[in-house]
């Protein structure tokens, strides 16, 4: 069975966000990370793999140069193999556009079982694997804190608001893993030795043999949240102080 | 004073030479590999040690035992140990960058450093094939933990004196040893011993001890100040039988492998207080960013600001230093490992070569280490008295460093003696240097390098204090050198040599690195200005006070008049404004919250 | 292409979801600039009943698509239901709430569609011409400006925040929509359902923590905390003091040497707020204060406070917010 695994390169989660001059997010010198959820996904490939229950991992990934370090990251984690397709001619924060040149890509490779994070923590978007599995036509099991492989199907545990839901999908499927489902593995040094000697593959748009994507969607502009000024102090008796709180609570900062 | 472009850097030709900043190896020049390692020992140590600080800290062996197993399974000791007996056969640089990212793991690290380094070496440098056949792979892997026995209740310093006696058998088959060690790292953990004693009464020898060899016991543990992750014992030795084939090395010549080891432990030491420097400045500024007081942050300060400039600037020149003489050690021992019959000897004829810029980042980078934390926990204030924060422990972790591998004493005795041994015995041009200062007409004396560059001012700065070192050496040693019975009641003054010597190093080092990083256009090439200019400050103002002492502590009234003239003349330094370079360097590393210097992400 | 806007109408446990409404107001002012009408999509079987409530929450027409393959929620029924409905009311914008259901099928119709859609939305910045929407990026530490591109879209917006619509004066029509549905077809299944635990939250990943310190005086005060997390759905946390004073089990500890949380809503209360304690907590995005010291550092960093006794001031709350979320 082969598997192939969606993963993006992100900012770590640490990193204090600024924007830069022309307004965008300022990325320079920030480390950058494999998107945790995608880990977990590729922690799940390699433990799958290992159990015997697959036989191959392929990790694709669509990103800049520097995104090659997320490659041989997931490399060094334990995948067999890794795809980066270059992201520089298509607008890369559309998930439409994204989502259309990795159809393409995998619709060149064979696989069985098709795994993602839920979401990754820099755009908060969840689309791109969802719109993959709709390009290439595989059921989804979206979400995941378990995941088992059967004969031809996918059984897996969907957290979802409130309950979880057991699913089992046909294969080829998708699956997105949520946090929790794994301890993802650091790479060691001997399996950094072993990724260099993996294939490590680029491709570009036209080695797709598709056009840029026209995006659907453009970010305009990028806001930061606001510092923090001091607490609003609710008085009166505990009651009416209580009262306001759970107003503003409820109105103002619309966390309940 | 040559410039030294083509010629072959050799241990202290920095004192008498000049180094085209491209020559020498910086932490920027780390390759993706590299990085990857780092990231890798970085892991672990958030993973494996820094989740279970709290309970390693009680010192529980099943733990730390545990802990070392599992650093095993992330190759962490297959660092330097060759393929064919199951290691990885890497680059020394990248055992540097992984001892300094365990470096900030306390204990820990002694345990680490241990396996590394004095627990494999003999083996590794000095071992048999069957040795290391049978061992290599095991500590590889950590199966097996080693340790070292070299110091007695009654010798430490002077190691070689050991009593622990080894005596052979009647069937020619073992040797019995018997004795014991103390100061034991890894003692109550460790399954192999590397142990040193005298056999037929004065041959210091190198023995492969198994811990289940019968008479062979481990003491309790000793209650530490720091590092208490690492299990540190007495070990006992009553009759133990070693067979004959577990010698390592050559009966009567432990003395190579005692020594010879050091010199790369003395480096790894460094390198690895360079990594507790930077996490003892990443929780200072982590704290000093959130506490506020007067409704300030503390990092707003300027005065807290100048301590964290200071921290920064000796993490720098530190950092510098550490990769500068790994990148010569690797070179040479690249070149050894061409051929394979001699390959071990070469290495350690180079490790020999460079032994005393080895020493001298073990005794700097130490004493950086201890203010640097010193001043992290200093800006926690009384939190930082406080167990809750891990400055706490990383204060005490820090202070042994200065003692273990040779006390910074013994080392810097042994900086300047090396140093005046082999001007002696004609490996160094040393003296032909010194003579050239004294007869020198002092305002003639210029580099000879073109007056402009990046930092020019600087370097002629380094060049100068390098002048002002072989003055006063010439000066001084021409008054005790002849007898050695002089030379040994000399101690303050060998000492304050080797300050000089090591401060000299650590200036240049900043220097050639900073002037590399803006030849490279770096886009934080004027960060790397600031810091140079930082370290000159620092730097200048204790070699003049040591060169001050050096006179007044050999010379009276008019030749005293004269020779501190010199050395008023030769310490003429460019301008240097502590309040505004370390305004500058806070501020990068406030914004960075962390060494800002930092090469691997 | 009609001018219309249409709405995911989400329900769970036989009731119509409280985001539901709010996506109709979002939905509201869209079709206001566009100049058409807010059409309403009720997917599942055995509707009757939730339609007419369906009908009331404030949309111009309601198509139900009421199928017994529909009975339990599955992305792929979903997806061709919601898809076969709206293209034949005619098609144009439509809005979900961001829930697990709306992440699940969102993006799936949206490219089944060919369109883009815009996840997690926050805020409307324009609603004519290219709709512009805004949304959190990095965990909420920063926002980013979307334009829609094209005059289809999907948008999936965020519970709580916009208000919800006004509730219809009189029912809107019902319009019963044919899809094709056969579960013979279907590659996923469903097979099984379990209503999670509402007992313990976890500390890390909850969104709402109650937090207690020295202030709530004993382990009686935690006692006190319980009903008050039980009406958020959060999870209990504590000072480092209040650990060490045996107060409640060390694995609640927040801070320094405890948990580093980063919940919607934090509320802590009886707790200075000492450096170490903010270390584990401050990245959380709404931080509520309760403490009887006005000068206490938790009010620094709080965005609510109130100043006075946790001991009178949690069960007031806990009766308010039981009265608010009811």
């Amino acid at each position: 069975m082969r598997l192939i695994v969606l993963v993006k390169q992100t900012l770590t989660t640490e990193a204090r966000i600024a924007l830069n001059d022309s307004g965008g997010i300022e990325d320079a010198k920030i480390k950058k990370v494999v998107n945790p959820y995608d880990e977990f996904a590729v922690e799940e490939a390699v433990q799958l793999r290992e159990k015997g229950v697959a036989e191959h991992v392929t990790v694709v990934t669509v990103g800049p140069e520097s995104a090659v370090e997320a490659s041989r990251h997931c490399l060094a984690m334990g995948a067999d193999e890794a795809v980066r397709i270059d992201d520089s001619e298509i607008e890369s924060t559309d998930s439409f556009s994204v989502a259309e040149v990795l159809g393409a890509a995998l619709k060149g490779m064979e696989f069985d079982l098709l795994l993602a994070g839920q979401v990754a923590v820099d755009d908060n978007a969840s689309q791109v694997a969802v719109r993959v599995a709709e390009i290439l036509g595989l059921p989804q099991i979206n979400v995941v804190s378990k995941i088992e492989l059967g004969e031809g199907e996918v059984t897996a545990s969907r957290e979802a608001d409130g309950q979880t839901e057991v699913l089992t999908a046909k294969l080829p499927a998708l699956v997105t893993t949520d946090k929790g489902i794994n301890k993802p593995r650091y790479p060691t040094l001997p399996n950094i030795m072993k990724a260099k000697k993996k294939p490590l593959t680029i491709k570009s748009l036209s080695d797709l043999g598709i056009a840029a994507p026209t995006p659907k969607v453009k970010v305009v502009a990028h806001t930061l949240r606001p510092a923090k000024q001091g607490a609003k102090i609710f008085a009166g008796t505990p009651a009416e102080a209580a009262a306001q709180l759970a107003e503003a609570l409820r109105n103002e900062a619309k966390v309940i | 004073m040559a410039t030294d472009t083509q010629a072959k850097v050799q241990g202290y030709s920095f004192l008498i030479s000049e180094t085209d900043p491209q020559d020498i190896f910086i932490p920027e020049d780390l390759t993706d590999e590299h990085c990857q390692f780092a990231r890798s020992a970085d892991e672990f140590v958030d993973q494996e040690i820094m989740s279970d600080i709290a309970a390693l800290e009680k010192l529980d062996r099943k733990l730390l035992t545990a802990k070392v197993k599992k650093a095993g399974e992330a190759g962490l000791f297959m660092i330097e140990i060759p393929e064919a007996y199951g290691g990885l056969g890497l680059d020394l640089i990248s055992q540097l960058v992984v001892t300094e990212r365990i470096g900030r793991s306390g204990g820990f690290s002694v345990a680490y450093g241990v396996q590394t380094g004095i627990g494999t070496e003999p083996i590794l440098f000095f071992g048999t094939d069957e040795q290391k056949e049978k061992y290599l792979p095991k500590l590889a892997t950590g199966e097996w933990i080693g340790a070292y026995g070299l110091t007695e209740p009654g010798s430490g310093s002077d190691a070689l004196t050991a009593r622990t006696t080894a005596m052979l058998s009647e069937d020619g088959k073992h040797y019995v040893l018997n004795g014991s060690k103390c100061f034991i790292s890894n003692g109550g953990i460790a399954d192999l011993f590397t142990i040193f004693a005298q056999v037929d009464g004065d041959k210091f020898t190198g023995f492969l001890v198994e811990k289940d060899m019968p008479g062979f016991s481990v003491g309790a543990e000793e209650e530490k100040m720091g590092i208490k992750t690492s299990s540190t014992t007495m070990l006992t030795m009553e009759n133990v039988k070693v067979p004959v084939e577990n010698i390592v090395g050559e009966i009567g010549k432990g003395y190579k492998i005692a020594l010879n080891i050091l010199n790369l432990g003395r480096l790894k030491l460094g390198v690895g207080a360079v990594g507790a420097m930077k996490d003892a400045l990443k929780e200072a500024l982590g704290y000093g960013a959130q506490r506020k007081q007067f409704q300030t942050r503390l990092v707003d300060f300027p005065l807290l600001q100048q301590k964290i400039a200071r921290m920064v600037c000796a993490t720098y020149a530190c950092e510098s230093m550490c990769y500068r003489t790994a990148g010569v050690i690797n070179e040479g021992i690249q070149e050894a490992s061409a051929d394979a019959a001699t390959m071990f000897d070469n290495h350690l004829a180079t490790l020999e070569e460079f032994s005393g810029e080895c020493a001298i980042n073990k005794a700097y980078d130490s004493e950086c280490l201890d203010m640097v934390v010193d001043e992290a926990l200093q800006i926690h204030g009384g939190y930082g008295f406080i167990e809750e924060y891990s400055i706490a422990r990383q204060y005490r972790d820090a202070r042994i460093a200065r003692i273990y591998e040779g006390t910074n004493e013994i080392n810097r005795l042994f900086i300047t003696g090396n140093l005046l041994k082999r001007a002696t015995a004609g490996r160094l041009p040393l003296a032909a240097e010194m003579q050239k200062i004294s007869q020198s007409a002092l305002g003639a004396l210029e580099s000879d390098q073109a007056n402009d560059g990046p930092l020019a001012d600087v370097r002629e700065a380094v060049f100068r204090a390098k002048q002002l070192f072989l003055f006063v050496s010439g000066v001084v040693t021409e008054k005790f050198m002849s007898d050695m019975k002089t030379f040994n009641s000399q101690q303050e003054s060998i000492a304050w040599l080797a300050e000089m010597i090591m401060e000299i190093y650590a200036l240049e080092s900043a220097q050639l690195r900073a002037v590399k990083r803006i030849e490279a256009d770096d886009d934080s090439a004027s960060l790397h200005e600031d810091v140079a200019r930082f370290q000159l400050a620092e730097s200048t103002a204790r070699l003049e006070q040591n060169a001050k002492d050096l006179i007044e502590g050999h010379f009276t009234g008019e030749s005293r008049d004269a020779n501190l003239d010199i050395v008023r003349q030769l310490s003429r330094w460019p301008a240097a404004n502590r309040v505004e370079l370390g305004r500058r360097l806070a501020a990068a590393a406030v914004a960075a919250e962390k060494y800002p210097f930092e090469v691997v992400g | 292409m009609s001018q219309d806007v249409f709405v995911f109408i989400e329900a769970q446990h036989d009731a119509i979801r409280p985001v539901a409404n709010q996506v109709v107001g979002v939905a509201r002012s869209i079709a206001e600039a566009r100049g058409g009408k807010v059409v309403g999509l009720l997917i599942g079987a055995g509707l009757e009943g939730l339609s007419s409530d369906a009908a009331s929450i404030g949309v111009d027409r309601l198509a139900v698509v009421d199928h017994a393959a529909l009975a339990t929620y599955s992305a792929e029924s979903y997806t061709t239901a919601v898809v076969g409905a709206l293209e034949q009311q005619g098609g144009g914008p439509l809005f979900f709430g961001n829930t697990s259901i709306g992440k699940d099928i969102g993006p799936r119709i949206a490219h089944r569609l060919g369109q883009g859609m815009v996840s997690d939305v926050v805020a409307i910045e324009q609603a004519d011409d290219k709709p512009r929407f805004r949304r959190p990026i990095y965990a909420g530490k920063a926002f980013c400006t979307v334009e829609v591109q094209e005059a289809e879209y999907v948008v999936s917006i965020r519970a709580n925040s916009f208000p919800a619509a006004e509730a219809a004066a009189s029912p809107a029509e019902v319009v019963p929509v044919e899809v094709n549905l056969d579960p013979a077809t279907f590659k996923v299944q469903v097979k099984e359902v379990i209503e999670r635990d509402a007992g313990q939250v976890d500390l890390t990943e909850a969104d709402v923590i109650v937090s207690g310190g020295m202030g709530v005086k004993g382990p009686e005060g935690f006692e006190m905390l319980k009903p008050l997390a039980e009406v958020l759905g959060a999870a209990v946390g504590a000072s480092r003091a209040a650990v060490l004073a045996d107060f409640i089990h060390p694995s609640h500890q927040v801070g320094q040497t405890g948990k580093t949380v980063s919940p919607n809503l934090y509320i802590a209360c009886g707790i200075s707020g000492a450096v170490q304690h903010q270390a584990g907590m401050s990245t959380s995005k709404c931080i509520v204060a309760i403490n009887t010291d006005a000068d206490a550092p938790i009010f620094e960093i709080a965005d609510y406070g109130i100043v006075g006794d946790a001991a009178e001031v949690v069960p007031a709350l806990t009766e308010q917010l039981k009265k608010l979320l009811a």
